[in-house]
């Protein structure tokens, strides 16, 4: 009898300290994501208030620092709306999709990867076919995509190309319900559908550039 | 008679004695002035220079040698700061590959998708799952036994 107690108090503690820290994991993330979201508005102001200021030049965007938010992410069929982060480390991850530091901005020329957890930001994702759509939105730019190609492609495959024009890679683990290490990754392709530049920053840079006479007009 | 035996035997006894001992202290003794001529040897020789010309034509006649038979030969550092020289890697010798685990961190064409493996829902389940089952334990240990059975009153 007392071994059974003994057995059961170590399965209780054990049990109760990793569903602790999964659980914090997660409610971490849950906080990043908040935080990001509330530094994006912050920038998006701030690249306002630059472009009203004509010091932005063109869509060109500086590389960022590993975990600052760099574009939202909306895709309206699985209702997501989170800010991506710069970065596809465990803990950049953690607080919402990544985006592979090296590759285009969305909007940018040539081929963005973002990437997340299947079982966070992306877990619905192997919900989306060809033809829906997608929206991105930089500090210079909001791109509606079209998604036109998905594939499942093994996790040592190579899956990631250069490409000429403006492509966006969403890509997560595959299958989503997996548990443990996926063996697969499922890989969406979008092609810009509209490009317009961010409507925050031209109505901002619109007001500055009443406000301080400035003779730059917003795009 | 008796002393003349007496003489000769002491003769016999003490013949061997005097030529061993004159043999003992050539070999213990050693000359003076050998010690002498060795020590003048040795500082006469650290005296003389060394012969540099005499190495630089062996390694030439090395290197003529390995340049006929076709093998390069290998660079002989005479500078004084050889002893900082710090050997290059071949720029043109490939990276070393990625282990296997190791996921896609940076932007590369032909690169693996990044890694979005997370063991955290199996941590979660394996955490809950242990609880559960650890709880169980606990409760039903604590399930007091069965009563023991009264015995029946014999009806009277």
């Amino acid at each position: 009898m007392r071994g059974r107690t003994a057995v059961g108090i170590a399965l209780v503690v054990a049990g109760a300290g990793l569903a602790a820290w999964a659980g914090s994991a997660y409610a971490r993330g849950w906080l990043a994501q908040d935080r990001a979201r509330s530094e994006w508005d912050q920038q998006v102001a701030r690249a306002a208030v630059a472009r009203g200021r004509a010091l932005a030049a063109g869509s060109a965007q500086a590389e960022p620092t590993a975990g600052a938010p760099v574009a939202r992410l909306v895709i309206p069929k699985i209702a997501l709306d989170d800010i991506v982060l710069e970065g596809v480390t465990t803990a950049a991850l953690n607080g919402g999709p990544g985006h592979l530091p090296g590759s285009a901005f969305p909007g940018g020329e040539g081929n963005a990867v973002i990437s997340a957890h299947r079982d966070r930001h992306f877990r619905r994702l192997g919900e989306l076919s060809i033809g829906d759509t997608i929206s991105t939105q930089t500090l210079t730019d909001s791109v509606t995509w079209r998604i036109v190609s998905r594939r499942v492609v093994d996790r040592e495959a190579p899956a990631i190309r250069r490409e000429a024009g403006q492509v966006l890679t969403l890509t997560t683990c595959w299958p989503i319900g997996y548990l443990g290490g996926a063996p697969d990754r499922l890989i969406l392709r979008a092609v810009p559908v509209k490009t317009h530049a961010a409507a925050a920053a031209r109505v901002r840079a619109g007001e500055l550039a009443i406000a301080t006479n400035a003779s730059v007009s917003p795009r | 008679m008796r002393i003349e035996r007496a003489g000769l035997i002491l003769g016999f006894i003490l013949a061997p004695i005097a030529s061993a001992g004159a043999q003992f202290t050539t070999v213990v003794a050693p000359p003076p002035a050998q010690k002498q001529a060795i020590a003048m040897a040795d500082a006469k020789k650290a005296e003389v220079p060394r012969d540099t010309g005499h190495r630089a034509t062996l390694q030439a006649m090395s290197a003529w040698v390995d340049s006929v038979a076709g093998t390069p030969a290998p660079a002989v550092v005479t500078d004084s700061a050889a002893g900082e020289v710090v050997a290059s890697t071949d720029s043109a010798v490939s990276p070393a590959p990625r282990s296997e685990g190791a996921g896609t961190t940076r932007f590369a064409d032909g690169a693996r998708a990044p890694n979005t493996a997370s063991p955290l829902p199996l941590i979660l389940l394996g955490g809950l799952g242990a609880l559960l089952v650890g709880a169980w334990l606990l409760v039903a240990g604590r399930q007091p036994a069965t009563a023991p059975v009264e015995p029946r009153r014999r009806a009277r």
